[in-house]
């Protein structure tokens, strides 16, 4: 006893030997970041790695005082203010990267998923429908549906030709070599900043928060501030988990449906939905135990589901074919410009027009692009391995007017220059982004067609191919526009209504409801 | 303010340091801790801190009068006093709303329920003064004549706000007269820092697992609730021992000793025993003023249980106004009982299946204490066990434990004395006098200024929200 209780003393006497030591280490530390924490001018007002504006010295107030308010504004600006918050950040992601494992990450939506209803069929008295004796086309099928849609006599059977045909052989000239985009002949004559010959002089110097950026707000609840969709993140790489949303899938396709018949006479309704990649790019056991709802299914609802006039454009099975191109980012949610580039081949089928080939257009490769997975992950995978954004430059015009939220217009290049933009803002290369309502007037279109695109930012990537076959585009962002559409769509003469939205959206009511009610 | 966020750490607690340090005589030190102690409790809002003062005021003045009084009528007269203001306030501000709550839901009366804002630390801080009081009363210490020393002993930064409850006998003499060694403030310090990288490290990133996973408790898998409840159960003891740490490491770097509050209660043997390791410093008041009082075990096994019951009921009703806590309270209380007329034999002969029995207890209690809501709290229980038609694992646990198996093997190792074992045990292989004294002094010596540097990192995101960005 008295021996341990000596052991114990000789143990304490030994530990002690550093006690002078410890408190001048912790002051040290405790001192510096006093300091630091005193360099006012040094306080960053955002932060580039989080991309949100810090927070700011709270206001002076007698009420927020007495309730303490006052003061726990002041601490938050404190901390989330401090000198080079982000290198404490990138130290701290580090740190927490040494958890455990982290090559795979789920991240949990908050949506609740409703069981896709079975699909309709449409019904045949109204038009021809030769979709209908299709098994899985069942009114997915756009060919018919349209009662001049030229592109009915074209397709024969199966959804798809091109991508029947080219899989395996490669017939698209760029394709299957490209996955990088590098290989693009083309594209690496035609540099970003020359192939737009007056854009690249004229307005490089707009500083990218002139734009409206595509952010993705469709996937996130404004109210919750939390993903609406799953995430699931592997390596450099993640994939939206869809869950099917049965009463805003019903406010669209009623949408869709009541603007076809609105319209019925004056312009034909063009309905694309585009998937999200998960589909395509996970296979069937990860997308089983994910729990997620099957895309396919759900657009085969949506588009069975539309009234008979509504010509629907299936591009999954076109995707699906080609998918080992370069059709999906990585790091964000949207789908690149040759993804696009496929369902606007879709689309000129439905409208009977004959879409051009990848190879005649001039394409610009914009690297480095590190999207919303990204900012919502952090995955240093991804950082070490950003997308590159391909855009092709439309053929016979290049400039756009864009009208922006405060009504202010403004022209801009159809594919801007974005290699200056920061990381998670290159996708706004296509169509300036995400703007009220835009417009391209193209004189060497002069044929009379006027197309008006609703659509999320999903749309903008498609925007560009379309300015070479219609003399005036509009398109409306459903999110951020104010006024009636059918009114609009009814006063500029316009002959062709195309709905381009994102399966990623559909799952928000709210959104849904917006749109509804633009098109009343 | 909060013990861990950049501002009082970097700011607040640093200048309280240096002025302490800087200021010479006892009584100008205890100034600079009270000027400190009364601009932290007014962060919380300035209206609360005039409730504080007129707490402490009415505390001072009743002890003051328990001491002079002639004789024990009056002295019992002027504790009854004090009781009812304390606990009214108490009862107005924490327990109100919730009482006329139910009061609507049964008897429609009345018809609007006033929001109450609960004072921070209202729990703590009071119960401090009516143990100063009360052990007045029972002459265990002398009334403290001057207000403004017991307005220190109350609002103490240290502890005001989250405990430890520290009893006013405990620190009287070391008001007025303490000493400090460099090995008592290194002591301290690392005391400190090992609170601080509890809480701002492991305990908020087992919250972060937690809160992922238990936020649809519906669609969950039954994995995914184990998981989310076992980090819980981590973040719930690494949080609340954190804050103790923080505050008896500052108590010490002034010459301050208050008592522990936690005694490593994952490592109980039974529920009695994790009661004997957990707050110690709330259960013992409830031994102390409560269950001693009434008679305590001595008066036959209808009282004791009785005694219990009401011990039980207030732990829980102490712990928050809603029924969950109350339950909660309860639950521990037929545990409690069951093995003081049942279990205890057994439970001392199996060793290891008595933790595993009290680990089990406790998570149980864990779950009724997290979910506030009765039908969700219902929903997780039952899910636990495969109920509710929800997958027996999912992605989200699998990752979820993938993502953060090493991070979850460390908190499991930090709730245990395995860090201060290993530290013992390497010194004491040392021998006096040589080179390797030295090295590992060195190396321990930056073991707290590392753990305040990681502490910083982390404390800097943690105004970070993954999803905040979308604001932009």
């Amino acid at each position: 006893m008295v021996e341990k209780v000596k052991k114990t003393q000789q143990i304490r006497k030994l530990q002690q030997g550093g006690s002078g030591l410890t408190i001048l280490l912790f002051m040290i530390v405790m001192t510096v970041f006093f300091l630091i924490g005193l360099l006012l001018p040094l306080r960053p007002k955002e932060s580039e790695m989080e991309k949100r504006t810090l927070k700011s010295f709270p206001a002076l107030e007698v009420g927020a005082i007495m309730d303490g308010s006052y003061f726990s504004d002041l601490s938050e600006w404190y901390s989330d203010t401090y000198p080079f918050r982000d290198v404490w950040l990138s130290c701290n992601d580090r740190i927490e990267g040494m958890y455990g494992i982290q090559s795979i990450q789920v991240i949990q939506g908050n949506s609740q998923k409703d069981e896709i209803p079975e699909i309709p069929v449409r019904n045949p008295d109204d038009g021809a429908q030769p979709g209908d004796t299709d098994p899985e086309g069942a009114g997915a099928e756009p060919g018919g549906a349209g009662t001049e849609s030229g592109g009915a006599g074209a397709e024969p059977g199966e959804a798809d030709p091109e991508g029947a045909g080219t899989e395996p052989g490669g017939a698209n000239p760029e394709g299957a070599g490209t996955e990088s985009g590098g290989a693009d002949p083309e594209g690496v004559g035609a540099k970003p900043g020359d192939a737009d010959p007056e854009g690249a002089g004229t307005e490089p110097q707009e500083n990218d928060s002139d734009i409206m950026v595509a952010m993705p707000e469709i996937d996130i609840d404004p109210v919750t501030g939390q993903a609406q969709n799953g995430l699931f993140i592997m390596g450099d790489a993640a994939y939206d988990i869809y869950y099917f949303n049965r009463k805003s899938a019903d406010t669209y396709i009623a949408t869709v449906s009541r603007t076809a018949q609105n319209l019925s006479g004056q312009a034909r309704v063009y309905c694309m939905l585009v998937p999200m990649s998960s589909g395509f790019y996970l296979d069937d056991v990860t997308l089983t135990a994910l729990a997620g709802s099957d895309e396919r299914q759900a657009m085969l609802y949506y588009y069975g589901s539309m009234a008979s006039n509504v010509i629907t454009v299936d591009v999954y099975d076109t995707l699906a074919a080609h998918s080992n191109e370069y059709i999906y980012f990585r790091t964000d949610h949207h789908w690149n410009g040759r993804g696009a580039y496929y369902g606007y081949r879709k689309l000129m089928e439905a409208m009977g027009n004959t879409p051009h080939e990848l190879s005649e257009y001039a394409a610009a490769q914009f690297s480095g692009f590190l999207g919303s997975y990204y900012n919502k992950s952090k995955a240093a995978a991804m950082e070490r391995n950003p997308d590159t954004v391909e855009a092709f430059y439309p053929l016979t015009c290049s400039r756009m007017i864009m009208t922006k939220t405060d009504g202010t217009q403004m022209e801009w290049p159809i594919v801007n220059d974005v290699s200056s933009y920061s990381a998670g803002n290159k996708y706004s290369c296509f169509a300036a982004g995400d703007n009220p309502i835009s417009v391209i007037n193209n004189p060497n279109a002069a044929n009379g067609n006027v197309c008006l695109v609703i659509k999320d930012s999903y749309g903008n990537a498609v925007i560009p191919f379309l300015a070479d076959h219609f003399q005036t585009v509009y398109w409306i962002d459903y999110r951020h526009y104010e006024g009636n559409i059918t009114e609009f769509a009814r006063q500029n003469g316009v002959t062709d209504f195309v709905f381009i939205n994102s399966l990623d959206a559909m799952v928000s009511e709210k959104l849904m409801n917006r749109m509804s009610s633009l098109l009343p | 303010m909060v013990f861990s966020s950049l501002l009082f750490v970097f700011l607040f607690f640093y200048l309280n340091l240096l002025l302490y340090r800087m200021t010479d005589s006892m009584k100008r030190k205890n100034v600079v801790l009270l000027i400190f102690s009364l601009v932290f409790y007014a962060w919380g809002g300035l209206q609360y801190l005039f409730l504080l003062l007129v707490m402490c005021a009415c505390s001072w003045i009743c002890a003051l009068q328990i001491q002079g009084s002639p004789d024990e009528q009056s002295r019992k007269q002027w504790l009854i006093v004090e009781c009812v203001i304390m606990l009214g306030l108490l009862g107005i501000f924490k327990y109100l709303g919730f009482v006329l709550t139910n009061l609507q839901i049964w008897t429609g009366f009345p018809k609007t329920v006033p929001q109450i804002v609960l004072p921070i630390g209202i729990s703590f801080y009071t119960f401090q003064l009516v143990s100063y009081v009360v052990d007045v009363y029972r002459r265990e210490v002398k009334a403290q004549p001057r207000y403004w020393k017991v307005l220190l002993y109350c609002s103490l930064f240290h502890q005001c706000i989250a405990g430890p409850i520290v009893r006013y006998q405990t620190v009287a003499k070391e008001i007025n007269r303490r000493r400090v060694t460099t090995h008592d403030a290194a002591d301290g310090i690392r005391r400190f820092c090992v609170g601080l990288a509890k809480k701002a490290i492991l305990a908020n990133s087992c919250a972060s697992i937690a809160d992922s996973l238990l936020e649809n408790t519906a669609t969950v898998s039954t994995a995914g609730l184990w998981l989310g409840m076992f980090c819980y159960m981590l973040q719930i003891y690494l949080d609340f021992s954190a804050y103790s740490d923080m505050a008896i490491g500052m108590g010490r770097i002034v010459g301050f000793h208050y008592l522990e509050n936690f005694n490593y209660p994952y490592l109980a043997g039974s529920v009695q025993d994790f009661w004997r390791r957990w707050h110690i410093s709330l259960s013992t008041f409830f031994r102390d003023y409560v269950y001693i009082p009434l008679g305590g075990n001595r008066k036959g096994n209808v009282i004791t249980v009785r005694n219990m019951l009401i011990v039980w009921f207030l732990t829980g009703m102490w712990h928050g106004a809603s029924w969950n806590y109350i339950i909660w309270g309860l639950y521990f209380f037929v545990f409690l009982v069951l093995e003081r007329f049942l279990l205890k034999s057994w439970l001392e002969r199996l060793p290891v299946l008595r933790n595993i029995y009290a680990l089990l207890v406790i998570f149980f209690g864990w779950v009724i204490f997290r979910f506030e809501s009765l039908p969700q709290m219902i929903q997780v229980l039952a899910g636990l066990f495969g109920g509710g038609g929800r997958n027996l694992v999912d992605l989200a646990a699998v990752y979820g434990f993938q993502n953060n198996m090493f991070l979850l093997a460390f908190c499991v190792i930090a709730v245990t004395p395995a860090g201060k074992w290993i530290r013992n045990l390497i010194y004491e292989r040392l021998q006096p006098g040589t080179a390797a004294v030295t090295v590992v002094n060195v190396i321990d010596a930056a073991v707290p200024a590392v753990l305040l540097v990681l502490s910083m990192f982390a404390l800097v995101g943690n105004s970070y929200n993954p999803f905040l960005y979308f604001q932009f």
